[in-house]
């Protein structure tokens, strides 16, 4: 099965992997594809590096979609996920007042929160992608998920988010809070008292109330929010979801990879496909081959001749390794999942032509060991 | 001193913080290794066992610990107030946890607020590290860690934290106690995310580190001609194939070139090339050979 028979028949592609192997880049080519393919297809990106934008033609990427200019008869979109502006519309619209909504945006901890909390940007990845999926205005969407060292923040960090926009984790703790002002902690009892008295010198009153503060607004809109978080991770196992991860050939980002798909498959969202991006692109030596070599360095070499083969074992070792890791890899899937090479791509990407030429490597062949 | 150690994901942040604790290490100079991912590589590169949030003895001069914001955070707290049965009782469990999702930036400060007491600490009278050593979050990531203090002294305003945060801060600020090195690779995408990264760090006025260029290539001993010259390469029937390599090679050291200029124009004319030895296999031996090429000073 080739990569875009594995694609082709859905409508969300989730392109996730760890920091610097090529997720953005490679999510840009696949869009490109399904849009070549006939489907009206957005690439959603956060924090992308200026350069894709140019690649796609465009000035500077825009919290909304934008046409891509590749030919008269197909159509790709683009647009970067803005976080604060996607969070801020989120809690106006699930506000129940206004002033509730207005509360929640000037209070100190929430306009940090989009700023400085790592795991928003993952749930406001997936929130938008349900968001668009919702409207229906494509054929396909193409997520390219927010860097990050490991490829697992990216199903983590919703749940973490939803855990503590779920007030019964707080309730019990900071809703006296709030009131401790007016009334001070004689509604606790002996025990809880004693906590909040440890909390507050570890902390300070101020923080502590500015977060019950926050906690106590957000508590109007917690049931539609739970349910639009568990709306939203339902399109992971969704069968009209394709999750791809992509990986590069070096063993500690094949270890982050094992352990994703283990952790995808625990929650029951199933990988279409690996692709193992920027591999050596070396024909290996034959048996025969490594023996004329060994023959070959015990003639009497130059200086330079020995340097000649000295590089080129090297090189050689490298493919082997490369080759090596990915047959272990193979191994540790389950058979369903496809390893899809991509050879190391000898030049800048800097054009829709350079994804086109990409897209010649990332969709030939059908997914079995080089 | 604390070194941290940041870049573009995948570019070798792990690999550079290694190579600067082993040449730290060979200055003598008393080098801990922090990494903030507890299933990092560098037990695994040293053979030690796995890291713990006590410091372990790797080899001579260099110690090893990993910092979890869970961790941090439980042992400021039992700091302050003083009994780890009270913290049992009522903070483990759901309570912290709620508590570290809950106020933004937690984590970070928390990672922070470690690095600073280990800073502090002291042995007969001197300063008990020479350089800490922190495999930093990727590029995007790595400044919410940065920016944590100011996040917390903006948030908490007044009280304990405020007071902790602001001391944070100024270890943060000050080149005399903290540098951000980066690391990247001559390619354009860890290119352009160094420079911006570079700007924001100016921008947020973060002593400035090293500049790390990883997988330098840098121009073989010899060329195609040579290649073409030696009649017994020639003739071999590898010839096409030993040919065909020899022209990847050159055509990726060349891609590097345009690269380098970029940095060298946009981020420091300092850059501190460290080889690519065609190998993908880490382990103490090689890593040692390349540290060595590690010229600079880099306390400096």
């Amino acid at each position: 099965m080739t990569l875009l028979d594995k694609i082709s028949n859905k409508k969300m592609v989730i392109v996730g992997g760890s920091g610097g192997v090529g997720k953005t880049t490679l999510a840009a080519a696949i869009a490109l594809k399904l849009a070549k393919a006939g489907k009206k297809t957005l690439v959603l990106t956060i924090d992308p590096a200026k350069r894709l934008a140019s690649t796609l033609g465009l000035e500077r990427f825009q919290p909304k979609p934008q046409k891509i200019n590749i030919d008269t008869q197909h159509s790709l979109w683009a647009m970067l996920l803005d976080v604060q502006h996607t969070f801020d519309t989120l809690i106006r619209t699930h506000a129940p007042t206004e002033e509730i909504a207005e509360t929640i945006l000037k209070n100190k901890i929430y306009q940090h929160m989009a700023s400085a909390m790592a795991s928003t940007q993952e749930y406001i990845a997936l929130e938008k992608l349900y968001e668009l999926h919702e409207k229906n205005e494509f054929d396909a969407i193409v997520l390219d998920t927010p860097p990050s060292a490991h490829a697992l923040s990216f199903i983590e960090a919703p749940d973490r988010l939803a855990n503590f926009l779920d007030g019964k984790n707080m309730e019990w703790f900071l809703k006296p809070y709030a009131y401790a002002g007016k009334w001070g902690f004689r509604i606790l009892s002996k025990s809880s008292k004693m906590v909040l008295n440890l909390l507050e010198k570890v902390t300070g009153l101020k923080l502590l109330q500015d977060l019950s503060e926050f906690m106590l607004s957000l508590e109007s809109f917690y049931e539609g929010f739970r349910d639009r978080t568990l709306k939203a991770k339902s399109i992971l196992k969704s069968p009209q979801t394709s999750f791809l991860i992509v990986t590069v050939p070096e063993f500690s980002v094949f270890e982050d990879t094992v352990k994703f798909q283990k952790k995808l498959s625990e929650r029951q969202i199933r990988i279409d496909a690996i692709l193992v991006n920027r591999m050596t692109p070396l024909v290996l030596l034959t048996d025969a081959q490594k023996k004329e070599l060994e023959s070959l360095k015990k003639h009497d070499l130059s200086g330079k001749e020995r340097s000649i083969l000295s590089l080129f074992e090297k090189y050689q070792h490298l493919a082997e390794q490369e080759k090596r890791q990915m047959a272990h890899l193979k191994k540790l899937m389950p058979s369903s999942i496809d390893l899809f090479p991509i050879p190391f791509f000898e030049k800048d990407i800097s054009s829709i032509q350079d994804l086109h030429l990409l897209n010649l490597h990332l969709f030939h062949g059908s997914g079995t060991l080089p | 001193m604390i070194h941290f150690v940041t870049g573009k994901g995948g570019v070798g942040k792990s690999t550079l913080s290694c190579l600067l604790a082993l040449h730290q290490a060979r200055l003598n100079r008393t080098v801990l290794l922090v990494e903030l991912d507890p299933d990092g590589p560098f037990a695994r590169w040293f053979g030690t066992k796995k890291f713990s949030f006590t410091p372990q003895k790797l080899k001579k001069n260099i110690y090893g610990m990993v910092i979890t914001p869970k961790l941090a955070l439980k042992e400021y707290i039992i700091s302050q107030i003083k009994f780890s049965t009270l913290y049992n009782l009522f903070f483990d469990n759901r309570f912290v946890q709620f508590f570290r999702d809950a106020a933004p930036g937690i984590s970070e400060i928390s990672i922070i607020g470690k690095l600073f007491y280990l800073e502090q600490e002291t042995m007969t009278g001197k300063p008990k590290w020479d350089d800490i050593i922190v495999d930093a979050p990727a590029t995007g990531h790595g400044l919410y860690l940065f920016k944590s203090p100011k996040v917390f002294l903006d948030i908490a305003q007044v009280g304990t934290i405020s007071v902790k945060s602001k001391n944070m801060y100024e270890m943060i600020c000050s080149s005399e106690r903290s540098r951000i090195h980066l690391v990247t690779l001559a390619e354009e995408l860890p290119v352009q995310e160094t420079i911006e990264y570079h700007e924001e760090i100016k921008s947020l006025q973060l002593p400035k580190g090293l500049l790390f260029l990883n997988k330098y290539l840098p121009n073989s001993e010899f060329s195609l001609t040579d290649f073409h010259q030696s009649q017994r390469l020639k003739n071999s029937s590898l010839a096409a194939i030993i040919e065909q390599t020899l022209e990847k090679y050159e055509k990726r050291a060349l891609l590097q070139r345009p690269q380098i200029a970029t940095l060298e124009q946009k981020v420091s004319k300092d850059l501190v090339k460290v080889n690519w030895h065609l190998d993908q296999c880490l382990d103490l031996h090689s890593l040692e050979k390349i540290s060595l090429d590690l010229q600079h000073d880099v306390i400096g």
